[in-house]
């Protein structure tokens, strides 16, 4: 920097200013600033709706989206739901005790029947689930000549069967008979011509006890 | 008033928190020392008027880059100084089309010296934009603002020995752009 650079400085300090503003002048710039931040918190406002419109348009995008993937995902799993019980069908065998009661000719299911309670005071057979009722039979076979093919078919309860586990009107005539502690199969069969129910009970499968009732549980033979 | 007795970082820290009254507050306080700043930079009211506008509008828009790393005052004038320099560059255009038209229609003395004057005004201030920036920081704050050394080394965040020798450099700098305007500069002063 030289001396003669000095003129610069006189320049720049000799230059004119504006007068003093007066306090009305900064009033109007107060007013000004006052606006401008009224005008900001509107942009916000229009900001702030516009986001939570679009965040709502999105929701909307996104739940319809996992509605279609959640129905596809339904039709999916139920196709493969489908094939996989028809391929379990196909290979599953019966168990040996299926085995045993699907040998009892009762019907072409595999199912036996109970007695139930009729109108009359008898009782009826119905038909029951056999994997509910181990020892409940019904063979149809005449107790008085085919006795000893029927006790291959009997499979006996090696613990007294358990009288609320099995039909009312089955429990009530165990009772009746006082072999309710004792009982060990019921089966369905026949003797003299008669339908009749056989109680199997405190015996082996070579010799048990079998008391042999009509369907109202009267009384018709102990073999 | 809500915000009586608030510094301006405590207003700035309010808007930064979401508090948009808080930053008008803090604009109205900065305004007086705003106003010194367009006064002392131009001549002309209405130029000093439209200065100051742009200068609050500049310091809101910009009140979300603040980082609290200085006084807000001394971060306002950084953004004044640049807000500064662009109405320069502004001016100094509309001022050579002033001259181009005053040439052409009007003959008149009075017409004649008015732009003389203003277009000499605007020559010594566009000289501001032809050295670096830190110089015409310093030259303007000082020389323009009537700020001493010390208190322009506060306000730029620097110490006072560099705003001396910003202004050092600055001068030799300006002196060279001036004589290269106007070869006539340094023999008779402008105005």
């Amino acid at each position: 920097m030289t001396k003669k650079d000095d003129f610069v400085e006189d320049l720049f300090r000799d230059l004119p200013k504006s007068n003093q503003m007066s306090e009305i002048e900064l009033k109007r710039h107060e007013k000004l600033i006052l606006q401008r931040i009224e005008e900001m918190k509107l942009e916000r406002v229009k900001k702030h709706s516009s986001i939570y419109g679009r965040f709502q348009k999105q929701f909307q995008l996104a739940a319809a989206f996992l509605v279609a993937v959640a129905g596809i995902g339904f039709v999916i799993n139920q196709s493969s739901t489908t094939g996989k019980s028809e391929l379990e069908i196909a290979i599953s065998k019966p168990s040996p005790a299926d085995e045993n009661e699907n040998k009892s000719p009762s019907n072409n299911s595999g199912e036996i029947e109970k007695p139930t309670k009729s109108v009359g005071g008898s009782d009826q057979f119905e038909v029951t689930d056999p994997a509910k009722n181990k020892y409940l039979f019904s063979t149809g076979l005449d107790y008085e000549t085919q006795l000893s093919e029927i006790k291959s078919i009997i499979k006996l309860s090696p613990t007294p069967v358990e009288i609320s586990k099995i039909a009312a009107a089955y429990g009530k005539c165990a009772i009746e008979l006082g072999i309710n502690e004792q009982l060990q199969a019921i089966d369905k069969g026949s003797y003299q011509g008669e339908e009749v129910l056989a109680f199997f009970y405190e015996g082996s499968s070579a010799n048990s006890n079998i008391w042999i009732v009509s369907k109202s549980c009267k009384k018709i033979a102990k073999i | 008033m809500r915000y009586e007795g608030l510094t301006e970082e405590e207003l700035m820290r309010l808007y930064q928190d979401g508090d948009l009254d808080a930053l008008g507050a803090m604009a109205i306080l900065l305004l007086p020392k705003l106003a010194a700043i367009a006064r002392a930079r131009f001549s002309d009211k209405n130029l000093a008027d439209e200065a100051l506008q742009e200068f609050w509008i500049k310091i809101i828009n910009k009140a979300d880059s603040f980082k609290h790393d200085s006084k807000v005052s001394t971060w306002a004038y950084q953004v004044v100084n640049n807000t500064y320099l662009d109405l320069i560059r502004r001016e100094s255009k509309r001022s050579y089309l002033n001259e181009e038209i005053s040439l052409v229609e009007s003959k008149a003395d009075d017409a004649r010296e008015f732009a003389e004057v203003s277009t000499n005004e605007m020559t010594v201030k566009a000289a501001l934009l032809k050295i670096p920036k830190d110089q015409a920081e310093a030259v303007a704050l000082v020389w323009l603002d009537g700020f001493s050394i010390e208190e322009s080394a506060k306000i730029l965040g620097i110490p006072a020995n560099t705003v001396k020798s910003r202004i050092s450099r600055g001068k030799a700098a300006l002196a060279e752009v001036l004589r290269e305007l106007d070869p006539r500069a340094g023999n008779q002063k402008y105005v």
